[in-house]
């Protein structure tokens, strides 16, 4: 028996030393390689990385993904549950909420519209776009892989939502961040802060829209703490008026541009403005949405169904002539242009970043309005509400909070900017996984100054 | 670094294992080991590298002198490696109970804890008392006591070795093909107890803490246990079994333990080297039970106290391990009434306290730790729906866990073995011996291939106990 153990062991060397062999010569190329420096290699992230390179790539490492599905799938048994019963819930952890995710343009002057635009809308003529979409988590869920508990992502029937967790205490704070940026805006400046539930509060059985997952009570809370000089927006009744109509994605966490338009129709009607009918706006659309919703769950089979059930993304192009500008920071320099409605490539599965091109620090629309300054203060569900406002505004500007004053961040002092952009009134608005975020709400408090 | 990775498992090791037994002689075959435990340990935390190799040569050093002058001077090496442990592991927690660090980590010294600290630095006290007792004699070279020290396949997580278990070992060694082989296959299955069950309750055990319900918390008290069962023996399967290849027989550490009939007999087949550390090293040399009753019990609060702090400078471990302390007290006084029940309700009394164990354990703010427990215990709604879809989700891993946990594997494995090689020498050569040894080979690349497949694009959780 001596030989064959010899012989056995010495297949079992073979068989991974085979492994690793072939492994070298069918890296994936694609795979980002670590770089080397003193400092990385002293403190460890250098091996480490070298570690994750490997792993990501691996040769065949997407068939062996697929396969990894297939038993995740075994360890996330959904029972023999009917179709429109919850299959998955999965620790969401803030993901896709949390990063932000843009078309970029390889140089500044690019800009193209959806396919099938025609006339109105943005000024320039656009040549080419090119897409990132931080916003997939490449890799799935990993173990251990914990950002921020906000959350679960929930699979039922052909839909996926973010499930929000109530956190009072960090529901405080975010009240208290938008009432100290409306005391830094002065009473000048109009504040409003609009809070839009998300779809898990009106497609999911009782038990995830109630008690601490109960939105409408985070809302009510969070407005009730707010202070006299935040003026607050009832878009959640306007919202729930309309559930028969198309106001969220099935396959994405954000709402549709339908869902920002009664959103934005309650904004109207706090702000004393007249909403546009939804018939002045020309319509466009893009077929197999697969969202955000679908890349967070792609490790369990069970979200195949979104992938076989995509999304249509239906956008309401401006009627006002404009011309859209994303800035890096905000001293506003060395911009370029993008489109308030953007045509996104046929490869890239988040069409939801037609709306604006995606996040940025700082984009700006101006408009042929005659009309005062409007700044939106935002994550991104703010990017389908923006184009609404143009109707009424000389000049829209977007702030993303979450791109100023961390580390290695530019820096923004949102009243000084305010005043120098003589911004008349100013809309917060966010969504529930943001309200009891503590990133978030760090974020958004530090741009007070 | 970690065994669970596929840079490990594909480059580092098959190479390793090559230049091994290519490689002619003990001595040669030694410095190989050294090298590559170096690597392995540099490609973690190359920083304190230098705080291995200085700490190592220290104790060798020190190990030298002593036994050939002052035997009463082995309390200067042990105080000189606890004052390590220390400066690395506790003197932020004390600073911080005696109000010089704040909660928010000002004043700290904020040292990241040296992989695997706790488990050289109690093999280095070892080599010294056992020394100063004369259980051999000092490590003939820097070489072989560096070896000893850093031999990659037990360095981070143990079993904790004693020298004198290793030191022909570490002079003289074959690996036999039949041992090469069955070191090759419990590391499969180690690794496989790590990746494709330890990984997934960890998973399962942080989507539980989210949710605010009792039947959660009891759930997820439930995974954490399974979790910290199969990440733990599964490393340590790894350790012995690379270990095995490369000639060395290590100390089992479980023989399990979630079979336990009372919580003595948990801490027996639980952290086996662990336990049998405090007992000669501390225990029997404070005086066991032979002292009288009040110092007996007095040595045991110290021995707990100092188990629960080895896991961590924590208050929740200090807590943990006074909790066994009292379990294992109360426990001596029932045991003549526990042992008239059968063997079934003894089972879910003992894993009933280890559970609570594992919630304590598992919590280092006490805060959290209040709240868990109160939820377990009745606080708040107990159901929701959305423990229901995740008990549904986590059932095959349940499943998979309790059995995995249970004496099942074992009893498989015996009546396999039972059944095709059982009254058949090595020297034989029969079918059901080939096919005994196929099945496993065979078995071995199966758990190997899905570990490959569940860690491709990802890294796999880094061990908890690594961090000890």
């Amino acid at each position: 028996m001596k030989k064959v153990y010899g012989i056995l062991s010495a297949l079992f060397l073979l068989v991974l030393l085979t492994v690793g062999i072939y492994s070298i010569f069918h890296l994936n190329a694609d795979a980002a390689k670590p770089e080397v420096t003193f400092g990385s290699f002293f403190d460890g992230t250098y091996a480490s990385g070298q570690r994750a390179w490997y792993a990501a790539a691996f040769p065949q490492s997407e068939t062996l993904k697929g396969m990894n599905k297939t038993l995740n799938g075994f360890y996330k048994f959904s029972g023999l549950s009917g179709e429109n019963d919850v299959q998955l819930l999965i620790n969401m952890d803030g993901q896709a909420a949390q990063h932000g995710a843009s078309l970029q343009t390889p140089d500044s002057t690019t800009q193209n519209p959806p396919p099938d635009s025609s006339t109105g809308g943005d000024a320039t003529e656009p040549t080419e776009t090119t897409a990132a979409e931080s916003v997939e988590p490449s890799d799935g869920l990993q173990p251990g892989m914990i950002v921020e508990n906000l959350g679960a992502a929930l699979l039922i029937g052909n839909r996926a939502v973010e499930v929000a967790y109530a956190d009072y205490d960090s529901i405080d704070d975010y009240a208290a961040a938008v009432t100290s940026i409306a005391t830094a805006l002065g009473s000048n400046v109009n504040t409003y802060s609009i809070l839009v539930p998300n779809a898990a509060e009106f497609y999911t059985p009782e038990d995830y829209h109630s008690g601490e997952c109960s939105q409408s009570g985070m809302i009510s809370y969070a407005y009730g703490k707010m202070g006299q000089n935040v003026k607050t927006v009832d878009a959640y009744s306007k919202l729930a008026a309309h559930l028969d109509d198309y106001v969220y994605f099935r396959t994405d966490h954000h709402w549709t541009q339908l869902g920002a338009y009664y959103a934005y129709t309650a904004y109207c009607d706090k702000a004393g403005l007249k909403a546009e009918p939804l018939s002045a706006f020309e319509t466009g659309q893009y077929d197999s949405f697969v969202g955000s919703m679908y890349q967070f769950l792609s490790n369990y089979p069970q979200a195949a169904i979104l992938r076989d059930n995509p999304d249509t993304l239906k956008y309401y192009r401006p009627h006002v002539d404009l011309e859209t500008t994303v800035y890096s920071d905000a001293t506003m320099t060395n911009g370029y242009l993008l489109g308030t409605i953007c045509h996104v490539d046929s490869d890239v599965s988040n069409k939801y970043l037609c709306f604006l091109g995606g996040d940025h620090p700082i984009t700006v629309i101006k408009t042929d309005v005659d009309g005062p300054v409007c700044m939106l203060i935002k994550e991104s569900y703010g990017n389908a509400f923006a184009p609404w406002l143009t109707s009424h505004y000389s000049k829209v500007i977007v702030v993303d909070p979450r791109e100023f004053n961390g580390d290695g961040k530019p820096t923004l002092d949102i009243a000084g900017f305010a005043r120098e952009q003589n911004v008349k009134d100013c809309i917060i608005l966010n969504y529930p996984m943001m309200i009891s975020s503590d990133l978030y709400i760090g974020q958004l408090s530090r741009v007070v100054k | 670094m970690e065994f669970s990775n596929l840079y490990f498992l594909y480059l580092f090791l098959p190479l390793t294992i090559a230049v091994y037994f290519l490689i002619p002689g003990i001595k040669r075959k030694n410095i190989v080991l050294i090298v590559a435990s170096l690597l392995f340990y540099t490609m973690g935390q190359p920083y304190y590298l230098p705080l291995l190799l200085l700490t190592a040569y220290g104790n060798y050093w020190l190990g030298d002198r002593i036994y050939n002058k002052d035997k009463r001077t082995v309390i200067l090496p042990v105080a000189l490696n606890i004052a390590v442990l220390a400066l690395f592991k506790y003197l932020d927690f004390f600073l911080g109970i005696f109000g010089v660090a704040a909660a928010d980590g000002s004043g700290a010294l904020g040292l990241p804890l040296p992989i695997g600290i706790s488990f050289y630095t109690f093999q280095m006290i070892a080599y010294h008392v056992d020394a100063y007792k004369g259980k051999h004699d000092p490590a003939p070279s820097f070489l072989n006591f560096l070896l000893y020290v850093s031999m990659f396949p037990k360095m981070l997580m143990g079993p904790i070795v004693r020298y004198n278990d290793v030191k022909a070992q570490l002079e003289e060694r074959r690996s036999s093909p039949r041992a090469v082989f069955e070191g090759g296959v419990r590391f499969c299955v180690g690794l496989a107890k790590k990746v494709l069950i330890a990984d997934y309750a960890y998973l399962a055990f942080s989507e539980l803490e989210n949710q605010s319900f009792g039947a959660a918390a009891w759930l997820s008290a439930l995974m954490f246990m399974f979790y910290i069962y199969f990440e733990f023996s599964g490393v340590t399967d790894m350790a012995i079994g690379l270990g095995r290849i490369f000639g060395f027989r290590y100390a089992e550490n479980f023989d399990l333990p979630y079979t336990s009939k009372s919580v003595t007999d948990f801490w027996r087949r639980w952290h086996i080297t662990l336990g049998s550390f405090f007992r000669d090293y501390v225990y029997i040399p404070l005086g066991g039970n032979r002292k009288g009753k009040a110092r007996q019990i007095l040595n045991l609060f110290i021995v707990w106290a100092l188990t629960g702090l080895w896991h961590g400078a924590n208050w929740n471990y200090l807590i943990w391990g006074l909790y066994f302390f009292v379990l294992l007290a109360a426990e001596k006084q029932l045991m003549p009434k526990l042992e008239k029940l059968p063997y079934a309700a003894r089972l879910l009394i003992t894993m009933f306290f280890v559970l609570i164990g594992w919630v304590i354990f598992s919590h280092e703010s006490l805060p959290d730790l209040g709240s868990r427990l109160a939820m377990m215990f009745g606080k708040g709604s107990f159901w929701g729906a959305q423990v229901g879809v995740i008990l549904r989700n986590s059932l095959p891993l349940i499943a998979v866990c309790l059995i995995g946990s249970s004496v099942l594997p074992r009893w498989f494995s015996l009546i396999w073995g039972g059944i095709l090689v059982r009254g058949r020498k090595e020297s034989q050569l029969t079918v059901t011996q080939v096919l005994y040894a196929v099945s496993l080979f065979l078995f071995a690349i199966l758990l190997l291939y899905l570990c490959t497949v569940s860690l491709t694009g990802a890294a796999s959780k880094p061990s908890l106990y690594a961090s000890f």
